[in-house]
């Protein structure tokens, strides 16, 4: 810790998941809830006030008791940001492979309900899809993922955005060794950077700011794609300044963003 | 050649009774090809088929076989296409002289067995009874044996026994091939009879017909005459296929060849027609085979619109090589432009589409099966109908007759009582059983066409664990209480999705789609409900509940690419269903209403 502060780190991001050492033990997480608690008062003790936790839901057999006991831990440790992610399994996971099958989607959807209007209730902003803060304590690198802005990737398997260019790094340590860092490159004209802004802009709750959209991209964000007849059937709402997924469309938003990508 | 030195055969059998593998085996052993070369050969074929846009299949293969100092040709007619169908395998045995009936040992006599028997009988070939897959530790022989002899009265001393796989029997059953199949009858100095019975399509050569020579010779230069549709070519190349295409100057009395004549309009060469000579033209045509018609249509839309002339196109050229189906445009609200098409059968059925989707490389969407109703009207006119949109106005019908079939299925004693109860829920009449031996019987029953078309054969199988085969032929039409079943999505009837079905049945068909139907449309943002409806009553509804979760949870840095893919893929799903109001059908929805499980 002293090492961090000497550095000046000032952000602490801490995989919780869960409370409750059942689904802890299904994840293959060998802490419990008082070393986070623990470890939480440490970083406190140091004066880092700045503190996510990750918070996962919609795991097998879970039910919205036990989220709320989850979320209730949480707010009990008096951090500044939370993330909250509903279960994927994905292919060739270990979850997989043991044939896990994901909760029910109406469960999945009430969850997500119960976490924002608790969150809510309890001072936090619901600022992106999954993520929650309390006033000015956004995650900054996030944001600049979701406002389309660009970033280096350092390390193996990291991406960054350089100019027109998306990229991600090779995985294996001997090609980085021997510098040869880039595996995969996204070559982007000014068509697939908007594509990025929107899908990527509307993950935030306020949206796209449509005058900022205008001065970057020289066109009205209204006359692109079908986000007239979007705004018409309410899958989009807008205000003054700006335009947005409608708060009770954030869940289902693919749906929406599909709308703006392929052909 | 000598004419009596020639002789025509094809092997028939029950399907995976292993003819390919045995088709092998006689090339092996007649040295056409060795082992090694059969795998090459055939895959250097299909290539070049694949450049040409040509079928890819065996073809008929001429063969040379030493036997007591006589050079014999072998013509083996192979069954185009699929085994498992009789009027595929009736165009083979028009050109042969003898077949081999192939029987598999492990399985013994089944449907198809006999029903190409009798097929062959008709054709009064000489029949050589062969037991295959000796070699298994599961082959019953002497059972098998029994069963020959009590279906079709063949002795002990006339069945052979082979084993393709291992090779045991065929030098054999060559020599038998020479010994009791009849060389060709015809005359070498009459007026050309050559029967067409299959037929290729080269982008660079035209069309390629396959003939048997009956009567008279086909010489390269020759003027020739389609007798069906009138028209004359000059032949420019005689191929034989030995198994490589092998140029010959003449086609003479028994032989089997390709002819080529620049012939670039394929409607008019019709299999089962006959060629002739334009000048000293025959008199009478050949009888060709078993006229044939239609008896299950369907509709078939390419899934992506504007592959409509591409769907033409092949139906056209698969049309070649099969006189079997017929086709027609039709338009579907739903589905926009395709075709009604028209088969001998359900397995007919499967595989055109199959063929369409496999050989041209389409992406289709079939409709639910019809089969042919008569309906009488109130004015006291009849009229047919061969698919549920065009069905009259109720008030202005009498009565619907729809056709009935006789099944001859076989099976295992021990599935007989459940394959009564299904023939029972199909609508089914009883009419006899039959013991082959002890352990297998034919079941015999009169069903409505109409309920084999939808999963019956699927049903047997499965009662039977896959032992109950079956055949049938159509009997005639009879009046039965018969309603139109309209399937609304979100409000809209989807014409595709309509059946004809029985008012008995009507209800509990009705719930099982629209129940299906419901697990197989996808979520909308909104909630779809499925209705099955008579006229403007609704008999059956199921709601598909709104969506609830479609998003992408996390999306960080390393993330974002990735995920702007998986919305393309997404979208790209999307893409390959149809639209039909505001609500996306996946292909199998429409399967879906044609199989309906119960």
């Amino acid at each position: 810790m002293s090492l961090f502060k000497e550095n000046k780190v000032n952000r602490i991001s801490m995989g919780v998941e869960s409370t409750n050492i059942i689904f802890l033990h299904f994840l293959g997480r060998t802490h419990d809830f008082n070393l986070v608690k623990e470890k939480i008062n440490l970083i406190k003790k140091y004066g880092i006030n700045n503190i996510n936790v990750d918070l996962m839901y919609a795991l097998p057999n879970e039910t919205l008791d036990d989220l709320e006991h989850d979320i209730d831990n949480i707010l009990s440790l008096d951090v500044t940001h939370i993330s909250t992610y509903s279960l994927m399994i994905e292919p060739h996971t270990m979850l997989d492979i043991q044939k896990q099958k994901p909760i029910a989607e109406e469960i999945d959807y009430d969850m997500y309900k119960l976490i924002s209007n608790k969150l809510k209730e309890n001072g936090f902003m619901h600022y992106e899809i999954s993520n929650f803060a309390k006033d000015g304590y956004e995650s900054k690198h996030n944001l600049v993922y979701w406002n389309n802005e660009h970033y280096y990737g350092f390390g193996l398997a990291a991406s960054g955005y350089i100019k027109n260019i998306r990229y991600t790094n090779t995985t294996s340590l001997s090609e980085y060794n021997k510098l040869n860092f880039i595996k995969e490159k996204e070559v982007l004209d000014k068509k697939d950077i908007i594509v990025y802004e929107l899908i990527l802009g509307f993950r935030k709750i306020n949206g796209i700011n449509k005058k900022d959209f205008y001065n970057k991209y020289h066109v009205d964000i209204k006359d692109l794609y079908n986000i007239r007849e979007l705004l018409e059937n309410n899958n989009l709402g807008e205000n003054d300044i700006n335009i947005y997924v409608n708060y009770d469309k954030i869940y289902v938003e693919n749906s929406i963003l599909i709308n703006f990508v392929g052909e | 050649m000598k004419q009596e030195n020639i002789r025509n055969f094809s092997i028939i059998a029950h399907i995976d009774h292993g003819k390919s593998t045995l088709a092998d085996r006689i090339l092996e052993v007649t040295n056409a090809i060795t082992k090694r070369e059969i795998k090459e050969q055939m895959l250097d074929n299909m290539d070049i088929e694949r450049e040409r846009g040509i079928t890819i299949k065996l073809n008929t293969v001429r063969l040379k076989y030493n036997y007591q100092g006589e050079e014999y040709m072998l013509n083996l007619i192979d069954t185009p296409g699929h085994v498992d169908f009789s009027y595929e395998v009736s165009r083979s045995l028009a050109a042969s002289d003898g077949a081999l009936l192939l029987v598999d040992a492990t399985q013994g006599v089944e449907a198809q067995t006999i029903a190409n028997m009798y097929l062959a009988l008709e054709n009064d070939l000489t029949i050589i009874p062969v037991i295959n897959k000796i070699d298994l530790p599961s082959a019953d022989v002497e059972k098998t044996k029994r069963e020959l002899k009590e279906a079709f009265g063949f002795d002990d001393d006339e069945i052979l026994l082979t084993s393709a796989k291992t090779g045991e029997g065929v030098k054999e059953l060559v020599e038998a091939i020479i010994e009791r199949i009849n060389p060709p009858k015809g005359k070498q100095d009459a007026p050309l009879k050559s029967l067409i019975f299959d037929s290729l399509y080269d982008s660079y050569r035209g069309v390629l017909t396959l003939t048997r020579v009956v009567d008279g010779s086909i010489k390269v230069g020759d003027e020739i005459k389609f007798m069906q549709t009138n028209s004359t070519y000059l032949v420019t190349e005689l191929f034989v296929y030995n198994p490589n295409f092998l140029k010959v100057d003449s086609l003479k009395v028994g032989e089997v060849g390709y002819v080529v004549a620049s012939i670039k309009n394929i409607s008019d060469v019709k299999v089962g027609d006959t060629i002739t000579h334009a000048f000293d033209a025959a008199l009478e045509p050949l009888p060709g085979y078993k006229p044939i018609s239609q008896v299950v249509f369907t509709g078939i839309y390419p899934t992506e619109t504007n592959k409509y002339n591409d769907l033409r196109d092949a139906l056209e050229k698969l049309k070649l090589n099969d006189g079997g189906f017929t086709f027609e445009p039709e338009t579907s609200e739903a589905l926009g432009f395709g075709f009604r098409c028209g088969f001998l059968g359900l397995l007919h059925m499967d595989v055109v589409e199959e063929r369409l989707e496999r050989e041209f490389n389409l992406s289709l969407i079939a409709t639910s099966p019809s089969v042919i109703y008569e309906v009488l009207l109130t004015s006291g006119e009849k009229v047919l109908i061969d698919s549920p949109k065009k069905l009259p106005d109720v008030t202005k019908i009498k009565t619907i007759s729809e056709p009935f079939i006789k099944t001859n299925i076989f099976t295992p004693s021990e599935y007989i009582g459940p394959l009564m109860e299904l023939c029972q829920n199909k609508r089914g009449i009883y009419q006899q059983l039959e013991y082959l031996t002890p352990e297998r019987a034919i079941l015999h029953y009169d069903l409505p066409l109409s309920e084999i078309v939808y999963d019956f054969f699927d049903k047997l199988k499965s009662i039977s664990k896959g032992y109950a085969s079956f055949d049938y032929e159509l009997i005639g039409y009879k009046p039965s209480n018969l309603v139109k079943m309209d399937i609304l999505v979100n409000g809209v009837v989807v014409d595709a999705m309509s059946t004809i079905v029985h008012k008995d049945f009507a209800y509990s068909r009705g719930k099982v789609v629209v129940e299906s139907l419901k697990n197989i449309i996808p979520r909308h943002m909104f909630v779809v409900p499925i209705q099955a409806a008579i006229g403007s009553k609704i008999i059956a509804r199921s709601d598909i509940k709104a969506m609830r979760k479609d998003v992408l949870a996390k999306c960080y840095g390393g993330d974002v690419s990735r995920k702007k893919k998986l919305l393309e893929k997404q979208k790209e799903g999307k893409k390959r269903m149809k639209q039909i109001g505001n609500v996306d059908i996946p292909q199998e929805a429409f399967l879906t209403v044609l199989k309906g499980e119960e």
